[in-house]
């Protein structure tokens, strides 16, 4: 058995019959068997002594032993990494960060407390996944979409405090920022509601984000200073139709005056969709275009057959710049229309990213597990082919003169005004190729921060390198969030190490 | 083998019951029945494998590859209403997923099997956890039958592990650059002893 570090058998063994006490012995997890399944499947270090894992696990049903359990924890020290769902697979999954916590699992809390559809907004507890949320709306026909993930199985309040995004319209597509008002319990077990969620019988908890003095709700993103326990999330309209229409320029250089049509559009919201940038790479054909971009549109349908032709005006501007139209889909989707579309698309969470994993014809050596490099760049076409240009250059040399299956980049456009250039890294279970991925890894780290280019989100195991590059006058954001850390948690109890911030007691120079 | 076509008109007549019609005639056994047998019906001996497993009166369901319509329309009522077993061949991601889904229900891969079929039809198996120690050399022995003797075995229940509950080591990142491979197992509620039909 693990125990968490720095804490005696006696006290652990202490807390855990306090857990029980507050949630029941059945909801306690120390087998061998059961803390296993909180390990992270796509694990850099699957296997070996640095492997990332919990001492045991403990799953409360209210936030009233959310409250109770914390306390037990705080009183004893006892590390706790909460999780919603724990399916943050290539990010961690359930496993915590500082190997040894206890995990506090909440899928247990699963219930969707309120839809409503008048003001379009949803309020969740951590265990309520995106099929759940897409349930709850169907089997009530409210005519209202999520924005899933890809894949959708896991938390909405999980997906959002990672920092994740969809594919729908923004502002829904930016999983955070679509947020309106949180419920947390901090380390010492008092319970706070931001936003309008401070003041007794308002009932604009989830209409209005801001409230009154300072939002405090960024300090539980990618944070580790309370227990999120319920989220508001601003939901879609279902939008009568989509469009997109295809720009695509032949000469590479183009791409230039393509992200900046791009982004006048975004700017001015006539385009809301996720768009699709591809290289020439990706068509395998001398003749095809050297990049192609998607552009999709949401909304009432003559609105958006404007919005279009606006979008193609704009792109014509481009000197032998092609741009094809697709017809409209209505929504609801037609049964001939959804066997077609990609779902997420739609607002319809769903698994098949998995299955693309297979092995196929197209695909005969499959990556397997993944971990993502996911540093933000600038949105424009300059920064686009220096970013390209040091992938190409980069992965040999980077890499030790193999690519070792590393696949990229692709071009994210989930959130506004800004680029995440995604590169995958194969994760398998063999512990010499994980240890080339990670030097890999580590060295694209500090080779793209070196040029500014920093992730958004990081695997657990490279939390801490990744925080580095976020160093400006001697890392004083980071020393900001210890302060705060050590404010509102000085014990150290919740998510230790969780995307760089380290309690007291474990920082480096501590 | 069994050509699709001819697959296609025996899962249609063995499949039409819903999952959920399972539940009661599970729930009645001591140990629970298996309530339903996937395969991934791009697969020849998946389709095999399946075809078998009908006849003896398991309800079947075919996928290719994505679990998701499986799971959202049918699975999940099953397992939100008792911990019912079910068992398949598939590719390595439909386990994956389906033991991770699983595991929120009181469920766990009991038996899991790799088959790595050649071209003869005939395939290499390495067997991760069963309770009959035998059965990959009882798997060897039969062939080009493979998929069918796989499918006895798994319907009528010998083969469930009790002792071991682990996650299985066949996710998706223990495959990176392996071989075509397909997946056998049973996913059963954690306290059964054997799966019985």
């Amino acid at each position: 058995m693990t125990f968490p570090p720095g804490v005696s058998e006696r006290d652990f063994a202490a807390a855990l019959d306090e857990f029980r006490a507050a949630v029941g012995a059945e909801w306690v997890f120390t087998s061998e068997e059961d803390v296993a399944l909180y390990r992270d499947a796509y694990s850099p270090y699957w296997g070996e002594p640095e492997e990332r894992v919990a001492s045991a696990a403990v799953a409360p049903v209210t936030v009233e032993e959310v409250q109770a359990v914390v306390r037990a924890a705080n009183a004893r020290r006892i590390p706790l990494y909460p999780i919603s769902t724990g399916r943050n697979l290539a990010y961690g999954g359930s496993a915590p960060v500082h190997s040894g916590s206890v995990v506090l699992d909440l899928k247990r809390m699963n219930r969707v407390i309120e839809v409503n559809e008048r003001n379009a907004y949803a309020l969740v507890e951590p265990g309520v996944s995106y099929f759940d949320l897409y349930n709850h709306i169907e089997e009530r026909g409210l005519d209202l979409w999520i924005d899933p993930p890809d894949p959708g199985w896991g938390s909405v309040i999980g997906n959002a405090l990672d920092g994740g995004g969809g594919w729908t319209a923004y502002p829904f597509r930016d999983h955070f920022g679509a947020h309106c008002g949180m419920e947390v319990v901090l380390a010492d077990g008092e319970i706070v509601r931001t936003g309008m969620g401070a003041v007794p019988n308002a009932k604009t908890w989830q209409q209005n984000k801001w409230g009154y003095g300072p939002w405090v709700d960024g300090l539980f993103r990618q944070g580790n200073m309370g227990v999120v326990t319920k989220m508001g999330f601003w939901l879609m309209p279902r939008p009568e139709a989509y469009i997109a229409g295809t720009a695509e320029v032949f000469n590479d250089r183009d791409i230039i005056p393509l992200m900046d049509t791009l982004n006048l559009l975004e700017n001015r919201h006539v385009v809301n969709g996720s768009t699709q940038l591809a290289g020439a790479a990706a068509f395998g054909q001398r003749d095809a275009p050297a990049w192609t971009l998607t552009v999709p549109i949401y909304g009432p349908e003559k609105v958006i057959r404007a919005q279009l032709e606006y979008a193609r005006e704009k792109f014509a501007a481009i000197e032998g710049c092609r741009f094809v139209a697709q017809e409209p889909i209505r929504t609801p989707l037609s049964a001939q229309d959804r066997a077609r579309v990609r779902l997420v698309n739609f607002g319809t969470p769903n698994l098949s990213t998995f299955a693309s994993l297979g092995r196929s014809q197209m695909q005969p050596n499959p990556p397997g597990g993944h971990i993502g490099f996911s540093p933000i760049i600038a949105r424009t076409g300059e920064e686009l082919l220096e970013f390209r240009d040091f992938y190409r250059i980069g992965l040999a040399e980077i890499s030790g003169g193999d690519d070792l299956g590393v696949r990229g980049p692709v071009f994210m456009n989930n959130w506004e005004r800004s680029l995440v250039a995604l590169i995958m890294f194969p994760i398998s279970k063999d512990a010499k190729s994980n240890r080339r991925m990670r030097v890999a890894f580590e060295r694209w780290v500090a080779a793209a921060g070196e040029r500014g280019w920093a992730e958004y989100r990081a695997p657990a195991v490279f939390q801490d390198i990744v925080s580095d590059t976020y160093s400006y006058k001697n890392h004083a954001l980071r020393r900001l969030h210890e302060r705060i850390k050590d404010a509102v948690d000085p014990n150290g109890i919740l998510a230790a190490g969780r995307y760089g911030v380290w309690p007291k007691h474990l920082r480096k120079e501590a | 083998m069994t050509n699709r076509r001819e697959f296609l008109e025996v899962a249609a007549a063995l499949s039409a019951a819903p999952l959920a019609g399972r539940i009661a005639f599970a729930n009645a056994r001591e140990h629970p029945a298996l309530s339903a047998v996937i395969f991934d019906s791009r697969h020849p001996e998946a389709r095999d494998f399946g075809a078998r497993a009908g006849l003896q009166g398991v309800p079947l369901r075919a996928i290719e590859g994505d679990i998701t319509l499986l799971w959202r329309n049918e699975l999940l009522a099953l397992w939100k209403a008792a911990p019912n077993a079910i068992a398949g061949l598939t590719e390595c991601p439909a386990l994956f997923l389906l033991e991770r889904l699983a595991w929120d229900h009181g469920l766990r891969v009991m038996f899991a099997a790799e088959h790595e079929p050649h071209g003869s039809g005939d395939a290499a198996h390495r067997v991760i956890r069963t309770a009959d120690s035998g059965f990959g050399c009882e798997l060897e022995a039969a062939g080009r039958s493979w998929p069918s003797v796989l499918a006895d075995a798994l319907v009528t229940g010998r083969l469930a592990s009790s002792t071991d509950f682990r996650p299985t080591d066949t996710g998706l990142a223990a495959h990176l650059g392996a071989p075509m491979v397909l997946h056998s197992w049973i996913i059963a509620p954690r306290t059964a002893a054997r799966v019985e039909i």
